[in-house]
């Protein structure tokens, strides 16, 4: 089960340099954010707002890859650049869903952590 | 030294902040737009040393402006600041053109941003050491002009005023 994971803190604790509060302190701001940015992105997205769905998973993008979550990351850019350069619009709900999806699980899993 | 951090990401603020706690004698304010951090030069007074400016500085407000405008402000300062630019953009001409604009350097935002903002601030630190060695340097030089001519002035004054001496005891002698 444990491979089905779609978080990894191994940056998280080299950032945190092994200081638990740090790292905790980190989750707690990421989690607290997280549900405003996704919900801002989600707007976008179903506004066709582009420059704001580009500057939202800009944001998030950089986040991810602290909190580990490279395939959270990876959609992130590629919405990114999608938003950006306008092109593939018609795959960017579907990617969306797979993004939302994948923060919803880190959420998940990064309660856990600090629970 | 006082240093500003400007990222509209309260995340990446905070870590750049506990980053930067590790130098001692820093002054940290967090700014979350340009904007702010310019206001607070203008109505402050507070000049800062370094400054660690995120590209984009418009997730939450679209209109905000963006590193680049804010780079180019802090470029006009009387006393313009070490600025370093961090960025999730990889592309070589976004770093180009903050080179090119002033900045003293260039970080991705990815997992060793941390390791390359302090590499840097190790590096200004030791450039502004150099600075304020060289300033010393210009100084003491002045010094050494000015008292050398100083003296040579000191010497003249003393030779002609012997030379007069010795001129006025003949002319008196002649006189006499």
């Amino acid at each position: 089960m444990e491979s089905n994971k779609v978080t990894d803190l191994t940056t998280l604790n080299q950032l945190s340099g092994g200081d638990s509060a740090r790292k905790e302190k980190y989750i707690h701001l990421f989690l607290t954010m997280l549900p405003g940015q996704l919900e801002s992105a989600q707007k976008a997205s179903s506004d066709q707002d582009w420059p704001r769905l580009k500057n939202a998973v800009h944001t998030l993008k950089s986040q991810l890859g602290y909190m580990g979550v490279k395939k959270g990351q990876d959609l992130a850019q590629q919405i990114e650049k999608m938003a950006d350069e306008q092109i593939q619009l018609e795959d960017i709900p579907t990617c969306m869903n797979n993004f939302v999806a994948i923060c919803h699980q880190a959420e998940i899993e990064l309660k856990a952590e600090i629970s | 030294m006082s240093v500003f951090i400007v990222d509209d990401d309260p995340m990446q603020a905070e870590m750049t902040k506990d980053t930067l706690a590790k130098f001692r004698n820093f002054s940290i304010l967090t700014f979350g737009t340009g904007e702010e951090a310019l206001k607070a030069i203008r109505t402050s007074g507070v000049n800062p040393d370094i400054v660690v400016l995120d590209y984009y500085l418009n997730s939450k407000d679209v209109d905000a402006a963006n590193g680049l405008a804010v780079l180019r402000k802090l470029m006009e300062l009387p006393n313009d600041p070490f600025v370093i630019m961090v960025s999730g953009q990889d592309r070589i001409e976004v770093a180009v053109n903050c080179i090119k604009y002033g900045a003293f350097d260039y970080v991705i935002k990815n997992e060793s941003v941390f390791v390359r903002l302090e590499q840097v601030m190790k590096k200004i630190l030791k450039e502004r050491k150099l600075v304020q060695e060289t300033k010393l340097y210009k100084l003491m030089f002045r010094l050494a002009i000015i008292g050398f001519f100083g003296l040579i002035v000191f010497i003249l004054y003393l030779w002609l005023g012997l030379g007069l001496d010795i001129l006025g005891s003949k002319n008196l002698g002649e006189v006499r």
